[in-house]
C-alpha cells in the first residue's frame, strides 16, 4: 500500500512538474492511485460522485459570493480611491506612500479576498506617485508586492474560506481568527518599513505638501459608501449572526449596486466584471472538485493513520512535525499557488497534524501565513510578478527590494506559531 | 482541419462560460433574497439553499472550466516551461492533454449514465419538500465531455505554453 501511495505521489509531482494543471494533475494521479489500491469498481463510484458531491456545496458559495464582491467593487474604481483617500491623509509623513499603501492594501483587503487583485490595484494607483516623488524602485515595488498579500489574510480571506471548505473547519471561526493575524501583518509591514527608511533615508523622501483639511475630506466623500460596506462586513462576520456565505451574496449585491447607482459601472463593466468573477471561481471550485477525488485515494490508501501511528510510536516531538511541515508548505511556496498548496497537502497533513491535537483553526492561520509568503518569492511570486506587468519594473529588481518584508514575514509567522492565542483569542471571545 | 474544430469548441465554451455567468448572478440574488427575506421579514425563500448548492454551484463548476482552461486559467506549475517548450513535437503538452482527455472521458461516461439513472427514477431530495435533483446530474458529464473533447483536440494540436508573466499580464 505504501509503494503505491508513494508511486502515486510521485506521479502527481510528475505531472505538475510537466505542467498539467494543479486540477487535473490530482484528478489523473487520484484516479490512477485508486485504481491500484481498490481496483475498478471503487474507482467509477467515486470518479462519478466525488466531483459533483465536493462542488454541490451550499458553504463552497461563500468563494464566488466574496470574488464576486471583489470584482464589482474594482470595476466601480473604489479599489484605486481607497488608495487615494490613504494618501490624502498619510502622504505627508515620510515614507508615507507606502504607509498610505498599507492603509489602502487593509482595507482593499477587507473588501476583496484576492491579493493578486489588491496588488495590481496598488501599484497602479501608488507607484506613479511614488516614481514621481523619488522613492526608490525596489522598495516601493517591494513594498508594493508585499502589501497586496495582506489579502489573503485579512478577513473575508479567499485563502482561509478555502481552508475551511477543504479541511471542514468553521468558516466563520476562521474568518475572525484572521483579524488579528492580519492586523499583526499590517503593522509588521509598517514596522518593516520605518526600519528600512531609518537605515537609508534616501529611499522614501517627504512628500511636497499636506493636503488641506478640506481636501481630505473631500476624498472620503468617493469612498464612504465602501467604507460602511466594509464595516458591515466586519461587524457580520464578528457578530456571527448571518452566515459568511450570506455576507457575500449581500455584499456583492451591496457592491453592484453602489457601483451602478453612483454611476461608476455601465453595462460593459458589469459583464466583464461577472466573467472574472465567472472564470476565477471555476478556476478555484475545478481544484476542489478535482482534488476531491485524489482525497478520496488518500483516505481510501489509509495513509494517514500509518503516517500517524508511525510518528507517534516514533516518540518524535509533535512541534518538530509541525515544523517540518511548515518548511514544506514554504518550499512548495517557491513554486505553486497558495491554494494549489493547500489543496495539495491538506489531504495528507491536516488529518496528521490535527490527530496531534493541533487546532484546526490555528493550523488555518498559519497555513495560509506560511503559503502567503511563497506570493513575494522567487522564482514563482505571483505577486511580484504582477506589480512587474503593471509598473514596467524588471521582475529581478522587485524581488531584490521584497527580502526585508520577507525577513519581517518570517518573524510574523514565528509569533503567530509561538503564541496560538494571538489567532484564538478573538474566536472564543466572539462565542465561537 | 484544426481551425472550424477549434471554433466549434470555442463557441461552445462561449456558451457554457455565459451560462455559468447568469448562473452566479441569480446565486447572488437568490441568496440575497434569502438572508434578507430571513431576517427582515421573517420569510426565507423556500427551495433556495437547494437551488443553489445542487444546481448552480454544479453549472458554475462544469460548465465555467471548460473556458477557464481554455483561457490558460488553470493553476499550473510553471517553472520548467523553457525546458519543456524544446521537447520536439511538442511531447510534453501533447502527454498533458491525452492523460487528461482520457480521465475526462472516463468520467463523461459513467457521469452520464448516473445522470441518465437519475433521470429515469426522477431522483429528488428527502424530506418535507422534495426537491428534484435529477436535472443537477446533468452538467457534470455535459462539462466533462467538453472537456473531454478539447484536451482530445490538444492531443493533435497543442497549444503553446504560457510564461508565468504573461499569465499575470492575462
Amino acid at each position: 500500500m505504501t509503494m503505491t501511495v508513494v508511486g502515486t505521489v510521485g506521479f502527481l509531482f510528475l505531472l505538475l512538474l510537466n505542467g498539467t494543471s494543479v486540477a487535473f494533475a490530482m484528478l489523473i494521479s487520484g484516479a490512477v492511485g485508486l485504481y491500484f489500491t481498490g481496483g475498478y469498481y471503487p474507482l467509477v463510484g467515486i470518479l462519478k460522485n466525488a466531483p459533483y458531491e465536493h462542488v454541490a456545496s451550499y458553504t463552497l458559495t461563500t468563494v464566488p459570493m466574496f470574488i464576486l464582491m471583489a470584482e464589482f467593487l474594482t470595476a466601480g474604481r473604489y479599489t484605486r480611491d481607497l488608495f487615494s483617500a490613504s494618501e490624502k491623509w498619510l502622504g505627508h509623513f515620510k515614507g508615507g506612500i507606502a504607509y498610505s499603501a498599507i492603509a489602502g492594501g487593509v482595507m482593499l483587503a477587507a473588501i476583496s479576498g484576492s491579493s493578486s487583485a489588491a496588488a495590481a490595484t496598488l501599484s497602479s494607483a501608488a507607484y506613479p506617485e511614488m516614481r514621481r516623488l523619488g522613492y526608490e524602485t525596489s522598495f516601493s515595488t517591494g513594498a508594493l508586492a508585499v502589501i497586496g498579500t495582506l489579502a489573503i489574510m485579512v478577513p473575508p480571506s479567499i485563502g482561509l474560506v478555502f481552508y475551511g471548505i477543504i479541511t471542514e473547519t468553521s468558516v466563520g471561526k476562521l474568518l475572525i481568527a484572521g483579524f488579528v493575524p492580519g492586523a499583526l501583518t499590517a503593522v509588521g509591514y509598517a514596522l518593516a518599513i520605518r526600519m528600512l527608511i531609518l537605515r537609508h533615508p534616501e529611499i522614501a523622501p517627504h512628500s511636497e505638501t499636506r493636503a488641506p483639511l478640506r481636501e481630505r475630506m473631500d476624498s472620503l466623500k468617493s469612498v464612504w459608501p465602501v467604507l460602511i460596506l466594509m464595516a458591515a462586513i466586519v461587524i457580520s462576520i464578528y457578530s456571527g449572526v448571518i452566515t459568511p456565505t450570506e455576507i457575500g451574496a449581500v455584499g456583492a449585491l451591496m457592491a453592484l449596486l453602489l457601483s451602478v447607482l453612483m454611476g461608476r459601472v455601465g453595462i460593459k463593466a458589469t459583464f466583464s466584471a461577472l466573467a472574472n468573477a465567472t472564470r476565477n471561481s471555476a478556476m478555484i471550485l475545478s481544484i476542489i472538485a478535482c482534488a476531491a477525488v485524489f482525497g478520496a485515494f488518500i483516505t481510501f490508501s489509509g495513509i494517514t493513520q500509518d503516517v500517524l501511528t508511525a510518528i507517534q510510536s516514533s516518540g518524535i516531538n509533535r512541534y518538530i512535525v509541525l515544523l517540518s511541515v511548515l518548511a514544506l508548505l514554504l518550499v512548495l511556496g517557491f513554486f505553486l499557488d497558495q491554494l494549489a498548496i493547500l489543496v495539495l497537502t491538506m489531504p495528507l497533513i491536516f488529518p496528521l497534524l490535527s490527530g496531534m491535537d493541533f487546532d484546526a483553526v490555528w493550523l488555518g492561520i498559519i497555513f495560509v501565513k506560511t503559503a502567503e509568503i511563497g506570493l513575494i518569492t522567487p522564482p514563482k511570486g505571483l505577486n511580484v510578478f504582477i506589480v512587474s506587468s503593471t509598473t514596467g519594473v524588471p521582475v529581478g529588481r522587485i524581488f531584490r527590494g521584497v527580502w526585508p518584508f520577507v525577513l519581517a514575514e518570517f518573524i510574523i509567522l514565528a509569533i503567530l506559531v509561538a503564541i496560538p492565542g494571538l489567532s484564538l483569542w478573538l474566536p472564543e471571545i466572539a462565542g465561537f | 482541419m484544426g481551425d472550424p474544430i477549434a471554433r466549434l469548441l470555442a463557441l461552445f465554451d462561449t456558451i457554457f462560460m455565459r451560462i455559468a455567468q447568469i448562473s452566479l448572478f441569480v446565486m447572488m440574488l437568490t441568496i440575497s433574497a434569502d438572508a434578507l427575506g430571513r431576517y427582515l421579514f421573517n420569510h426565507p425563500l423556500q427551495g433556495g439553499y437547494e437551488f443553489n448548492s445542487l444546481y448552480l454551484m454544479v453549472i458554475i463548476t462544469f460548465l465555467g472550466t471548460p473556458a477557464a482552461y481554455a483561457q490558460g486559467g488553470l493553476v499550473r506549475l510553471d517553472a520548467l516551461n523553457s525546458v519543456l517548450s524544446r521537447i520536439p513535437w511538442q511531447l510534453s503538452e501533447r502527454l498533458n492533454a491525452a492523460l487528461g482527455a482520457a480521465v475526462f472521458a472516463f468520467i463523461t461516461w459513467h457521469s452520464g449514465l448516473e445522470a441518465i439513472e437519475k433521470f429515469v427514477s426522477r431522483d429528488t431530495t428527502f424530506g418535507v419538500i422534495q426537491f428534484p435533483i435529477y436535472w443537477s446530474f446533468v452538467w457534470v458529464p455535459v462539462g466533462c465531455g467538453m472537456l473531454a473533447l478539447r484536451l482530445s483536440y490538444e492531443t493533435f494540436y497543442p497549444q503553446k505554453r504560457e510564461t508565468v508573466l504573461e499569465e499575470a499580464e492575462a
